[in-house]
């Protein structure tokens, strides 16, 4: 009796399991195991208002602002398209592994940022191939910013057996305009007191020079860095390939990734000595993202790897640490010295480093509408809007230069809070700035900065030569160079950097510890995928 | 008749007991509702272990794929190195950590003044509510190059510290921050199995001439004893569990070679680097099963070893 009590009670027990189980489940459709769209885009309509649930970075924050019903950009563009977006949040620090639990449990939302193809092209091709991301159509006719985008040469290594399964976010039109992407920023004031009034022409130069400088000026850090990855800026100078982790170099006919390279020694060196010369950060290992710039802005270090772009804020920052001292006199761009070949080398990278994605189960209604947006967020009509606003709003053209009309106490992201956060789905807009319509600032002191950043990066567009990077390789797929994006190589930099021992025999022994880890089975499948593709 | 029916073989039948203690099944529901929904149901992830996974196909359906994820986490260099560190990191911790709490309750124990026990006990308890993210931020700024610490070491003309680029010193910052954070929230639970003790017991030992630390010896140990025992088997069970939430919130690239947990590893794998999560679920499986042999072989040596009560 006991024991038929005992079974009915596990019976029991089971089933509520089992509709715990059940209710936690969500369907699959496997039938959309390809994942293609038959979706056509000449019988498109906007007839019907659609519901669209986008993830983006901080989207909802824009949607909580108090002033998100008064963005206009964003009401214009659900009002033009019909559509009504449901944020999903992502932040910068869970945007990647939200995307891989929403995809196990079936839960991706209709439109979704990542970086599978460039960070994880293994992940990207299995979600392609499992059907888990739509593909794109190959009719793309009715959405020429798009068209556009995809007959780049530097998207096609993206396609999967034939087709795309993303939208590349970019970034600029070129590899080669990303010049101020890793910048070296300096205090030019300081250098210029401590006798240093032209730009190093050497590592031994930079050395002497940042020392002068940390004399004058007791208690200061001489080099810091926007964080740890941005160490191998310092390659541009002897190996350049290698301040882009992913290059894969050929070496005696071979293919290899570039940090496997003997090339890399010079570079290594030097980190360590600037290191042990106390130039360099001591707390580069505990250092979060941005603690190297927010040290260079306060005044307490002399140079930084990073700080691209000057913003508002961080022009507040400076004028507040540093009273008195005018911030675009004060602060200046240091070109790179020359390589060992004579040239000074720019960072190169593919010119999207994140994509948009669409999850399988998306009706071809939305899937079409989607594209719509995002072809519309990829225009040239919105990267205005997105820089500069509404024309004669919140700007003016005056003798072909854009002039703000803001107020005061006004900004664009306080204004359009929505389309702040939101506008980043389709391009990241880098080069508008470059293009010279981006607005003037009122603030004197952020007009000229801005005016330097353009004249810097003209003339390094123009005098400087980028990294030369074969980014068909850079892109290739194999099972074992996919795995290679375990390595935690600035990481181990760090370490070489921190340890006692020969950096270089450091260093080998780390690389030593990469082959157990996959590396010689990626250079046999590169290789050998490299001649089946014909790439030399 | 009617208790003929309610017992049977002299035993009161499943049902008469779950009516006549209705309420008090009724106030462990929303519990065992709690284990059965977050952690019993979720259990049947675990067989991605033995599955290739494919998101399409989902958990129950994804191909089994011959153990290919244990041949995977075997031959993985970094697995061996957070096994390693774990063993190392939970042992140290046993070895260290474990016995403050039952110091500290004893020392607070045997205080005179009953309102400066008081004050110690809530100083000492109080760490437990800061998370290791502020905790982590706190002690970095302690310790970094530009840190305080280092602030005063330079005004003294001393050398500046290392201690979280320093692989030895970073353990010792491991155990001695977590016993800081911790030791009075664990030992409320020993301070309560003191407060069982008769008083008469210590009254008697002092007129038998016994001094504090005979008293100490005689009546309070016996009584810490056995839950120290049961928290021992516990501590043990866990031992694979080396303290995500410091470790990840503390460790840096100088010293992850030391500092690399499983669980730290684990939530790598799952989330950075690989493209399933079968190898991930592969090696939190290994460290459940090896924390399951360590609990009840725990609890095995404690009861017939040490002659305790054990858990069950």
């Amino acid at each position: 009796m006991n024991l038929k009590r005992t079974a009915m009670t596990g019976v029991a027990l089971l089933l509520i399991a089992g509709i715990v189980l059940g209710g936690c489940g969500k369907d699959r459709d496997t039938n959309s195991a390809a994942g293609s769209s038959n979706s056509s885009a000449s019988s498109s309509t906007t007839d019907s208002n659609l519901e669209l649930s986008v993830a983006a970075w901080d989207i909802q924050t824009g949607f909580d602002n108090p002033n998100a019903k008064n963005d206009t950009i964003y009401n214009d563009l659900t009002a033009k398209f019909n559509v009504k977006i449901k944020p999903v949040q992502v932040t910068w620090n869970d945007w990647q592994d939200k995307a891989k639990v929403w995809a196990a449990s079936s839960q991706l939302p209709d439109i979704f940022v990542n970086s599978l193809a460039t960070d994880n092209p293994g992940l990207y091709t299995t979600w392609a191939k499992q059907g888990v991301i739509k593909a794109i159509p190959d009719d793309l006719s009715a959405y020429p910013n798009l068209q556009k985008i995809f007959s780049l040469p530097s998207v096609q290594p993206l396609k999967v057996n034939g087709k795309f399964y993303m939208i590349p976010r970019m970034s600029y039109d070129d590899s080669s305009d990303w010049v101020l992407d890793r910048p070296i920023r300096y205090r030019k004031d300081w250098a210029a007191q401590a006798g240093f009034t032209s730009e190093p022409e050497s590592f031994d130069d930079f050395v002497k020079m940042t020392q002068a400088v940390m004399k004058q000026h007791p208690g200061i850090i001489g080099l810091s860095t926007n964080n740890q990855s941005y160490l191998l800026t310092l390659f541009l100078g002897s190996f350049p390939e290698l301040t882009n982790i992913k290059t894969w170099v050929k070496e005696n006919d071979k293919w290899i990734p570039a940090f496997a390279s003997e090339k890399a020694y010079t570079g290594i060196e030097q980190l360590r000595s600037l290191y042990t010369d106390g130039i360099l950060d001591k707390d580069i290992a505990i250092q979060k993202d941005a603690d190297g710039v927010s040290k260079f802005l306060a005044g307490q270090s002399f140079a930084v790897f990073g700080l691209g772009t000057m913003t508002d804020d961080k022009l507040a920052s400076f004028t507040k640490a540093n009273p008195g001292v005018s911030a675009s006199n004060a602060i200046g761009y240091m070109n790179i010295w020359p390589a060992a070949d004579g040239k000074r080398y720019t960072f190169v990278e593919t010119p999207y480093w994140s994509e948009t994605y669409f999850p399988s189960s998306l009706s071809d209604e939305k899937f079409e509408r989607a594209l719509k947006l995002m072809d519309y967020l990829a225009s040239e009509e919105f990267a205005g809007l997105m820089a500069n606003g509404i024309e004669n709003v919140d700007y003016k053209i005056d003798n072909g230069k854009s002039v703000s009309l803001l107020k005061d106490n006004e900004s664009l992201g306080e204004k359009y809070p929505i389309t702040k956060n939101l506008a980043f789905l389709g391009t990241w807009n880098n080069g508008f700035l470059y293009t010279g319509k981006q607005v003037v600032s009122r603030n004197s002191e952020m007009a000229a900065l801005q005016q330097d950043q353009i004249d810097t990066y003209n003339k390094f567009k123009s005098e400087d030569t980028p990294t030369p990077i074969d980014f068909n390789v850079f892109l290739l797929s194999t099972p074992a160079k996919d795995k290679l994006g375990s390595l935690k190589i600035s990481d181990d930099i760090v370490k070489v950097i921190l340890e006692k021992g020969d950096p270089i025999t450091v260093w080998k022994n780390i690389l030593k510890g990469y082959d157990s880890k996959g590396v010689q089975d990626a250079i046999k499948e590169v290789n050998a995928e490299a001649a089946k593709q014909g790439i030399q | 008749m009617q208790n003929a029916l309610r017992y049977k073989n002299g035993k009161r039948s499943w049902g008469a007991g779950v009516r006549r203690h209705k309420y008090f099944y009724l106030m462990v529901l929303p519990m065992v509702l709690f284990y059965l929904i977050f952690a019993y149901v979720p259990m049947y992830g675990v067989v991605l272990a033995f599955k290739e996974f494919n998101y399409s196909l989902g958990i129950l359906h994804s191909p089994w794929n011959q153990f290919q994820n244990f041949h995977e986490v075997f031959g993985s260099p970094d697995f061996k190195t957070a096994f390693n560190n774990t063993l190392l990191i939970s042992f140290g911790r046993l070895l260290i950590e474990f016995p403050m709490p039952i110091l500290l309750a004893i020392l607070l124990n045997e205080m005179r003044s009953s309102g400066l026990k008081r004050i110690y006990q809530t100083v000492f308890t109080f760490p437990h509510f800061i998370s290791w993210v502020v905790l982590s931020g706190i002690i970095t700024s302690l310790l970094s190059d530009q840190g305080v610490l280092n602030q005063l070491l330079e005004a003294f003309g001393m050398g500046k510290n290392t201690i979280l680029f320093n692989n030895g010193s970073f353990l010792g910052l491991l155990f001695a921050s977590n016993i800081w954070k911790e030791a009075g929230w664990s030992a409320i639970i020993y301070l309560a199995a003191i407060a069982g003790i008769n008083p008469e017991l210590y009254e008697a030992a002092s007129i038998d001439g016994a001094n504090r630390f005979q008293q100490i010896k005689a009546i309070t140990w016996p009584v810490l004893r056995n839950t120290a025992a049961i928290l021992l088997i516990l501590a043990v069970g866990g031992v694979m569990n080396g303290g995500f939430d410091q470790i990840f919130n503390l460790y840096n690239p100088a010293v992850y070679q030391r500092s690399d947990i499983i669980d730290t590893f684990v939530y790598r794998s799952a989330f950075t680097d690989a493209t399933g999560f079968g190898f991930s679920t592969t090696v939190g499986l290994l460290k459940s099963v090896i924390n399951f042999a360590l609990l009840f072989g725990a609890n095995f040596i404690v009861k017939h070893g040490l002659k305790e009560e054990g858990l069950y």
